[in-house]
């Protein structure tokens, strides 16, 4: 029976997390594999996918003793209200980090190839609305949705890389070890950053039975996994890597090989379209949480007030990156930057189980399920 | 002489002009204390109390013994003689020997004049003559048994329910020397009968459709559903027209919040009027601000009985022949109640031809907007040169010839609304001429956007809802401009907010986009898709009824070799 509270399913945060992950691969994904690790590109990704699992067996058996909390709520019961404040500070700052630097990679891409006579904060602004609607319909619509356009955008990816199919050439990914097991081993060190959108999982947990938990975890990363080796194969596949590493959005590319003929001459923007609905999807759920954490954080009763001062401050800090002329995205540098997000959440988990705040919670008449 | 008129001046008759002007301050209350007190300026004040509408204080009194009183107060509370329709009759009654006096009052038109006679009037005034050998002690009871053979009547006490009842098509019959009245349900007045359904016809299922009357309309929905259970609670909207209006659900079915929640709704309406489901809905839906409907309004009695068996709640108004029905889902706006009618293969068929209209319909100018102008690389060569050579003359930009063409097709479809019958054809003409043809010869829209449009046209047209499909065409104005603002990003932006909108909007607690947002377990069959028939066991999940099965797991018993496993399944 479907419940009234403010709940969502499994399915729906599998996709959330799916498209968190998911969505790197419309910016440059596929090239950052096959820079790393050269025609070997692809084990980069089947790497990467594997420690995480490794990652998440261990996040779930510690949650064993946590229950349904979220990171907020452990770092409370561990270290009390300021070691809470700190945490949502960091995880704030990090998410907000994100938002930031892919709403200016994104823009960057659709203005690129599809609105080059707007200026880009057109581009930008049309994105803000975007998250600001999301953000102002909140995270139960934000997830649903996700839940039924996700769908739509693997199926666009798909008829993109099953269109090249014909063009691919299996010597493409020889030799197998490409540039060797060093630039696999760092590659897959460094593109773990993939990943760290998994953050927003810990933060889901409240929200869908504990019993999922599991199941939520291991399924986005399977799938998100799978779809992360297919795009870098397929792309690999179709470029040699001395070639691929120079194609500036690879999915866009792949679609330019693409000529139906008859009266859909080419598909590419398809690849608009669904990188515009999956960045639309993936910043929205980037900043409905962060306002949620905030709010959390600081103990707001509501968040719709913040909206958009916050949306200013992201478009600001955005424009203010996007001036250093670095990439926010790919560089090594940030690429460490980003594994706050596994990293961060496993030191928590691991306090929370070591003081089993989920079994105190649930003495006190608690949240654990 | 006709001429000199115009020689010779004339002054005109003065006309006098009508000034509008303010109503006096009725002192109503005042006048009510002064009437029964000797006070200064008394006849001023009773004067005043002749134009004061009878108040509750006066309704809430009770039926007095004194008849001429009682008289009195119904003549106050119409205003009788000056209201034209109200008919009242003094008469007399003899019960053993003793002589009382009696009065009617009924609206003339409202009422069974041939039922007031022969079934009040005549045994009141004739039959009371008869021998009576029994003991009178109670002469309410006696005429209450004997004299009133008639088969709606009802004892009453107080002037409201008089009132009520009389404008309802009662007769109010009252007896000296009795504290209450008898109400007469007389109620006839000219309807329109039982027709077929005028905006969801079917080939396939019954071709009945509501009418105006409450009572046919329960009726109706009570004959196809012939369930003991079939719950009807009635009740009144209006503070002034008190019109009827009744809440259905079947009671072991239905979630009971749910039809707490519905008739707390419609309850707590404080309007003066109301006319048609059409307001009510308005006044009992979750968000006025959605462009999509939250209630479903039908006209088609098997419908709202499908929709009844699945746990859905029926509000039906007196005066209306839509009937509203929910919560509403979003795939029950793409249903018909043909759709159970038809056979599997054909109902998926159509379903998809559906889902494809609504498509077309919300998105096809938008994104042909969004491909002319930032994605021309999909086009074919050859198509997009014809498309160029064609728009060549076109002096406006797409985006505003496109406007045109919406534009000026809302206004066709709401002239052939609203132009009488006989010239209805007109339309067409005028449309399809002047907007087919000429627009195109005198270079004001290109043909391709004639087809566009075209094509948008027939996919609104094959959405079932006339709610959902004026939604549609709302939006598609915001697509269009999406479209030539940002291309395929802004048809992305829009539908991202269109879903979010429709996500969070929730009809009577059920999400909008249930099944699908949130995921509800797959049992329920008839989602967008439809299961055969013998697979619909469950109800939907959604509405949480109090019995989610349907039907057995095996209804077509005669497919099953052994007819023991047919019980074992039941016990599922």
């Amino acid at each position: 029976m479907m419940k009234t509270r403010m709940t969502f399913g499994s399915w729906e945060a599998i996709t959330v997390l799916v498209n968190s992950i998911f969505v790197q691969v419309f910016l440059s994904f596929p090239r950052d594999m096959a820079a790393y690790g050269g025609s070997a590109g692809w084990m980069v990704s089947l790497i990467i996918t594997v420690v995480v699992l490794i990652y998440f067996s261990i996040s779930s058996a510690l949650y064993e003793n946590i229950g349904s909390l979220d990171l907020l709520d452990i770092s409370e019961r561990v270290g009390g209200r300021v070691l809470k404040i700190i945490v949502g500070f960091l995880i704030t700052a990090f998410l907000f980090f994100e938002l930031t630097a892919f709403l200016g990679g994104f823009s960057q891409v659709l203005k690129m190839i599809s609105l080059d006579k707007s200026p880009l904060g057109f581009v930008e602004i049309l994105f803000l609305i975007g998250i600001i609607a999301c953000a102002y319909f909140g995270i139960e619509a934000v997830v649903r949705i996700n839940a039924f356009l996700l769908p739509v955008v693997i199926a666009g990816f798909l008829l993109i890389t099953a269109g090249v199919i014909p063009q691919m050439d299996i010597n493409n990914i020889f030799p197998v070890m490409g540039e060797g097991y060093g630039s696999i081993a760092m590659g897959s060190l460094y593109k773990l950053s993939a990943y760290s959108s998994i953050i927003i999982l810990f933060f889901m947990i409240p929200f869908f039975k504990k019993k999922y938990i599991k199941r939520v975890g291991y399924m986005s990363i399977l799938i998100s996994g799978l779809l992360l080796l297919w795009a870098t194969l397929s792309f690999l596949l179709l470029y040699p890597y001395q070639i691929a590493v120079d194609n500036k959005i690879p999915v866009f590319q792949m679609a330019k090989h693409i000529e139906f003929g008859s009266f859909l001459q080419r598909i590419e923007s398809v690849f608009v379209l669904i990188c515009s609905i999956s960045s639309l999807l993936y910043l929205g759920v980037v900043f409905t949480f962060i306002l949620h954490i905030m709010q959390k954080t600081l103990g707001l009763k509501k968040s719709k007030p913040i909206i958009l001062p916050m949306a200013v401050i992201s478009l600001t800090v955005s424009d203010i990156l996007k001036r250093m002329d670095a990439d926010m995205v790919n560089s090594k540098a940030v690429n460490m930057i980003w594994l706050t997000g596994l990293v961060l959440p496993l030191i928590i988990i691991i306090f929370g189980a070591c003081k089993k705040v989920g079994k105190k919670s649930a003495e006190g008449g608690g949240e654990i399920d | 002489m006709g001429f000199l008129n115009y020689l010779i001046f004339r002054e005109n008759y003065k006309r006098e002009e009508f000034v509008l002007r303010e109503n006096k301050r009725r002192e109503c209350e005042t006048a009510l204390n002064a009437e029964s007190l000797d006070v200064f300026g008394k006849e001023e004040l009773e004067e005043e109390f002749r134009d004061c509408t009878a108040g509750d204080e006066i309704l809430k009194k009770k039926i007095s013994k004194d008849l001429e009183l009682n008289i009195q107060v119904v003549k106050r509370i119409y205003k009788i003689p000056d209201n034209s329709d109200l008919v009242t009759r003094k008469f007399n009654i003899t019960v053993k020997d003793k002589v009382l006096k009696g009065f009617i009052v009924f609206i003339d038109g409202m009422t069974d004049r041939v039922s007031i006679s022969n079934n009040i009037l005549q045994p009141l005034m004739l039959l009371s003559n008869l021998d009576i050998r029994e003991n009178i002690h109670d002469i309410g009871e006696f005429i209450y048994n004997r004299l009133l053979p008639f088969n709606q009547i009802k004892k009453v006490c107080d002037f409201k329910e008089i009132t009520e009842s009389v404008n309802f098509g009662g007769c109010a019959v009252f007896v000296d020397g009795l504290e209450c009245a008898f109400a007469a349900d007389v109620k006839s007045w000219e309807h329109r009968s039982v027709d077929t359904p005028r905006s969801e016809t079917v080939i396939r299922g019954s071709q009945e459709a509501f009418n105006e009357q409450l009572r046919a309309n329960t009726a109706l929905i009570r004959k196809i559903l012939k369930d003991k259970d079939l719950m009807i609670e009635s009740t009144t909207i209006g503070r002034r027209s008190n019109t009827p209006c009744a809440v259905m659900y079947i009671r072991d079915i239905a979630n009971d919040s749910l039809v707490n929640e519905v008739l707390k709704r419609v309850k707590s309406i404080n309007v003066d009027y109301i006319f048609d489901t059409g307001e009510l809905e308005q006044l009992i839906e979750d968000n006025t601000f959605v462009a999509a409907p939250q209630i479903i309004a039908t006209e088609r009695p098997d419908r709202v009985a499908t929709m009844l068996s699945q746990g859905n709640i029926a509000v039906i108004l007196d005066g209306s022949p839509y009937v509203l029905v929910m919560p509403a889902t979003v795939t029950e706006f793409l249903h018909t109640s043909e759709d159970t009618n038809i056979r599997y293969p054909y109902v998926n068929f159509i379903r998809v031809i559906r889902i494809i209209g609504v498509v077309i319909a919300l998105l096809l100018p938008g994104l042909y907007i969004a491909v002319t102008n930032f994605h021309q690389e999909m086009i074919p060569t050859n198509l997009l040169f014809a498309i160029e050579a064609s728009r060549e003359n076109v002096p406006f930009p797409s985006v505003v010839e496109m406007l045109i063409m919406e534009f000026s097709f809302e206004l066709i479809r709401e002239a052939g609304i609203r132009v009488p019958g006989a010239i209805g054809s007109t339309i067409g003409i005028v449309g399809g001429l002047i907007l087919g043809q000429a627009a195109v010869a005198a270079n004001l829209v290109s043909p391709i956007m004639i087809i566009i449009v075209a094509i948008t046209a027939l996919g609104s047209f094959s959405i079932p809802s006339f709610s959902m499909s004026f939604s549609i065409r709302l939006i598609r104005f915001a697509y269009i401009i999406l479209g030539a603002t940002a291309g395929f990003l802004g048809i992305a932006l829009g539908l991202t907010i269109n879903a979010l909108m429709l996500a969070a909007s929730k009809s009577f607690g059920v999400p909008f986009l249930a099944p699908f947002g949130p995921v509800t377990k797959e049992k329920y069959s008839d989602k967008l898709s439809r299961k055969p028939i013998w697979k619909q066991e469950y109800r939907p999940d959604y509405l949480n009824p109090k019995d989610i099965k349907s039907q057995s797991k095996i209804s077509r018993s005669w497919a099953v070799k052994n007819d023991k496993s047919e019980g074992e399944d039941d016990e599922d």
